[in-house]
């Protein structure tokens, strides 16, 4: 309430100092006519001494101002109806300024809510994930799941870890029909510490017991929210209840002991259940598979680093132990959070830079249109000198003009990045994707606010100065003629020419991820993904009692039976694990009259029926593909890819030859490789492809896969076939769940989709450079040919050719262009390398695409002089000469 | 932000003394401030009456003067301006700092030219 009281008190003070005045000229009036004036003369003589009564009141009113707010008022008020008194320049400037802030903002929210925003996990910042690390040896991955032995290893490192948990994660588990249709369920076997580690409580009932993660123990079950409210209808009496779940083992009863919180998700996306990982003590001395995920909880004090040095004399002992394992190169620990955005982390940074440049164009841009704008208003601000405003408050007027394009600006900018959230969604890990989003917080609202003034700052700095710093009487007295002086053009040279540089650096960057991209797309994967029904998530995995797993593969091709009869199928197999799919685990294996000291023979384990090479079109190079007689008791028999040939019978021909899948120890059978096939790129397309074997699903009976993936190539639209192929399905199994149908193409677009989306984005915004600088060159040039307009009227009237004046007006631009394109490419030189591991088979200094970049800069910078060439090249001589 | 343009030649707050000074004689409105400043300066000073208004604004809002209604010597009812205690005191500080000063730099005239 006190400004009010304020203000009112205010008006009566006005009114007060009104009346005074009044008062005091009425006297002097009267006292005046005393000495025998007129009225009118003694009314005129009044005013005269008193002075200029309106100014008066005005300086009087102003000590009761709030100067600075007042001013600022005041300016903006002015600054307002000078930008809406030019809208073309004002509708240029914030556009540019929206794009500039605009991009910054989304990458900056992208970036805030990845990279910067901590896990909502207890102690989130001393959680890592340890790996075990093979990069040591040509087949090995830096990244490598752990073996359950590794895991109990970890455990014992009592003096870096507080607690260790493990996850044998990303099963697929079927929850049985009671009542509902079956479903498949994405479930998390954990040690009972994860979730007391991560401090995560549940919403009902209870988490795991310490006792509860041994075998015997282990059939309780916590539920996703999700699942609950779907499944279960948010019925707070599931708890206690057992539910029926094919663990792909059996088909086995769970208690439900507790329901997660909404939106946890550990350690992926979409998990369904979590049961307890109940590691038998034969598997803590195992340490021949990797399938174990390892998040540790850092003790008090220990760094990352100390972690990890302690963990590399594990790695010794390791290998000292278990010879085998050769390849281990150590083990390693990494935040939890970098192990999340590893490979989002350089997509984002990217980004961010790309739309600072976008920015920095944008700023460059604004402040040689604000210098051309300010110069041509040199009179204004003289007379407004000479009226006797002060330096200080002129600049304090320029830049309030700059501030307020830069707020307009930002708040367009800020509804920009607000509706490029729905694309930039994509950017965000999927792992993370279910716990964070992308909004409008306080941090990217303070972040808009701050580089909206700090950009304004920048723009409107630069002409501020340049005015205010000239001596304004003569800016008076130039009048009309408003001439540039060489640093107003050599300001303006070194803006456009460093847009130019930063289009040339965004163009670059645009450009090699497009190539890559191109690049990535021609891979040959190895098979064809045209007119193939892929239906995943096939549930009851053979037992490793043989009379079960024969009843089991009996199932398997009753299923292809049904399938291949249906009319519009061609072929129709099983395989345990599809192409671009594989996100860990190798299989182990020893080639028959290796040494007997076994050491690194390890490949992808593939377990397929007959059937299925030719569905995908794996090509056969030599011997041949499985068939209906590689049956249980026939020959055990296994087919190699052209990876696995070469790399361990170099020198020879393998078919003939032998192996035994799983390692010495095994008790697999010796197969002999009957046939080689063609190599399908296996993890994604940007990786070459490793050593691949493949048994066929009837000899299968020691292997882990499971032929769980049906493939169907038909003859027209695949989607077409899809309810076909559930019936025929699940007339075999009703308690199959079928819902995860997709063509096989989905496969090979999944994959190259990150690399299109960066690509696509990278390179629009290098485009929305190109035309930022574009409009800031021609600006430029227009602005220099305007101001020169009579210099080239006497030069043609003392005898220039027009080709001359036009020649004169291209170098100008040449030289900009020049300068930009150097400075671009030495940047470029220094910065591309960061791009680095973003690119496929594209080196960073690829000629193509930076003679490319210079060719289309050079013919936008050319495009932008034209205009004004032609304009100055047209110029009227008596036109130009009388405007002297 | 003051503009000191109008009184450029005295010192700074001199117009304000003189004025406090002069009210503090006699509180007065504004026309009758101006004449006896020009009568007692033997238009000495050259002050533009208008001046006087902004200097008389900052003395209200210092609390050092405050209006009332009077009559002034032709029986209009006008605002008189009177000085306030916090007026006296602040006037009887600045006096005595301004006589010390005027004191140094008679001095400093007196003997620095020999």
């Amino acid at each position: 309430m006190g400004w009010l009281q304020q203000m009112f008190r205010r008006r009566r003070r006005f009114e007060e100092l009104s009346e005074s005045i009044r008062e005091h000229l009425d006297e002097k009036t009267a006292d005046l006519m005393d000495r025998g004036l007129t009225q009118k003369q003694a009314e005129q003589a009044a005013l005269r001494e008193f002075g200029n009564v309106t100014r008066i009141e005005e300086r009087s009113r102003e000590v009761w101002k709030l100067p600075l707010i007042e001013d600022l008022l005041a300016d903006s008020r002015f600054a307002f109806r000078q930008l809406w008194k030019s809208p073309g320049f004002a509708l240029t400037a914030l556009l540019t300024l929206a794009l500039g802030i605009g991009t910054t903002t989304a990458a900056f929210s992208l970036v805030d809510a990845v990279l910067l925003r901590a896990l909502p996990y207890r102690d989130s910042n001393r959680l890592v994930e340890i790996y075990e690390d093979h990069s040591g040896s040509d087949l090995g991955l830096k990244y490598d799941l752990n073996t359950p032995g590794g895991y109990a290893d970890l455990k014992g490192q009592g003096e870096v870890f507080q607690d260790v948990a493990a996850v044998d994660g990303g099963n697929q588990f079927g929850l049985q029909a009671d009542g509902g249709e079956p479903r498949t369920l994405t479930e998390e076997s954990v040690t009972w510490n994860l979730f007391p580690m991560l401090g995560v409580n549940p919403l009902v009932g209870r988490l795991f017991r310490e006792d509860e993660d041994r075998p015997g123990h282990e059939h309780v079950v916590l539920l996703s929210f999700r699942l609950w409210q779907e499944r279960f209808a948010r019925d707070r009496s599931v708890i206690g209840h057992e539910i029926r779940l094919d663990n792909r083992i059996a088909v086995e009863r769970y208690t439900v002991v507790g329901i997660m919180p909404p939106h946890f998700s550990f350690p992926e996306k979409n998990v369904d259940t979590w049961i307890p990982r109940a590691f038998s003590e034969r598997d803590y001395t195992s340490h021949g598979e990797h399938y174990v995920m390892v998040f540790a909880h850092l003790k008090d004090g220990v760094s990352v680093s100390q972690a990890n040095s302690a963990l590399q004399s594990l790695a010794v002992q390791t290998r000292h132990l278990y010879p085998f394992e050769i390849s281990l190169h150590g083990f390693f620990a990494e935040s939890l959070q970098e192990a999340y955005t590893r490979d989002a982390r350089r997509g984002l940074l990217l980004l961010m830079t790309a739309g600072g440049f976008i920015l920095l164009i944008a700023c460059a841009n604004l402040a040689n249109l604000l210098l051309a704008r300010a110069l041509a208003r040199r009179r204004e601000i003289g007379l407004r000198a000479a009226l006797g405003a002060g330096r200080g408050r002129l600049v304090a007027q320029l830049l309030t003009e700059g501030a307020l394009l830069g707020l307009f600006g930002g708040a367009l900018g800020m509804a920009l990045a607000w509706t490029s959230f729905v694309f930039l969604k994509q950017f965000i890990p999927a792992d993370l994707s279910s716990t964070i989003s992308l909004s409008i917080n306080l941090e990217v609202l303070g972040f808009v606010l701050l580089i909206s003034l700090v950009s304004s700052f920048l723009f409107g700095l630069v002409p501020a100065l340049r005015l205010s710093g000239s001596d304004l009487t003569t800016a008076l007295r130039e009048g009309a003629r408003g001439s540039s002086g060489p640093s107003r053009s050599q300001l303006g040279t070194a803006l456009a020419a460093a847009e130019i540089a930063l289009s040339l650096l965004l163009l670059v960057g645009g450009g090699l991820l497009l190539k890559s991209f191109l690049r990535l797309r021609s891979v040959d994967p190895g098979f064809r993904s045209d007119h193939v029904l892929v239906m995943g998530h096939f549930l009851k995995s053979p037992p490793s009692d043989p009379s079960e797993f024969q009843a089991r593969m009996r199932v398997f091709d009753r299923m292809l039976d049904n399938v291949r009869a249906l009319p519009g199928v061609k072929r129709a197999g099983f395989t345990s694990e599809l192409p671009l799919g594989w996100a860990g685990g190798r299989g182990a294996f020893l080639p028959e009259g290796a040494a007997p000291d076994p050491s690194l023979y390890g490949a992808h384990n593939r377990v397929v029926t007959p059937g299925y090479f030719e569905t995908i079109r794996i090509p056969l190079i030599r011997g041949r593909f499985f068939n209906q007689d590689d049956i249980m008791d026939a020959p055990a028999v296994a087919i190699i890819n052209q990876t696995m040939a070469r790399t361990f019978w170099p020198n020879e021909d393998p078919i003939g030859r032998r192996l035994k899948y799983g390692g010495a120890e095994s008790h697999s059978p010796w197969a002999q490789i009957v046939g080689i096939v063609g190599d399908v790129r296996q993890v994604d397309l940007s990786l070459p492809p490793g050593p691949e074997m493949y048994f066929p699903h009837w000899q299968a009976l020691s292997n882990y896969m499971t032929p769980n993936q049906l493939v169907v190539e038909t003859a027209g639209n695949p989607m077409g076939l899809a309810l076909a192929l559930r019936s025929a399905i699940q007339s075999v199994d009703p308690e199959q769940p079928a819902e995860n149908i997709y063509p096989l193409d989905d496969l090979i677009d999944t994959d190259i989709a990150p690399h299109r989306l960066q690509a696509v984005l990278i390179g629009s915004l290098a485009l929305l450079a190109v035309v930022i600088a574009s409009v800031g060159m021609y600006g430029l040039m227009a602005y220099l040919v305007s101001q020169r307009t009579q210099e080239m009227g006497i030069r043609m009237a003392l005898g220039a050719k027009r080709s001359e004046v036009l020649a004169l007006v291209f170098r100008r631009g040449a030289k900009i262009a020049l300068i930009g394109l150097t400075v671009g490419i030495c940047a470029a030189a220094g910065l591309t390398g960061l791009m680095r591991s973003l690119l496929f088979e594209v080196s960073v200094g690829d000629p193509g695409i930076f003679a490319a970049v210079i060719v289309l800069l050079l013919l936008v910078s050319v495009a932008a002089c034209l205009i004004p060439a032609r304009r100055a090249a047209s110029v009227d001589l008596i036109q130009a000469l009388r405007s002297e | 932000m003051a503009k000191n343009s109008e009184y450029r030649d005295l010192f700074p707050g001199a117009l304000e003394l003189m004025i406090l000074k002069s009210l503090g004689w006699k509180p007065m409105h504004g026309y009758a401030l101006a004449q006896r400043l020009k009568s007692v300066s033997e238009d000495y000073l050259q002050i533009e009456e208008g001046s006087l208004y902004p200097a008389l604004q900052r003395l209200l809002k210092a609390g050092w003067l405050e209006t009332e209604m009077g009559l002034s010597a032709r029986n209009r009812p006008v605002r008189i301006f009177r000085v306030t205690k916090a007026g006296k005191k602040h006037l009887e500080e600045e006096l005595a700092s301004v006589e010390k000063m005027f004191a140094g730099i008679t001095r400093v005239l007196a003997l620095a030219g020999r």
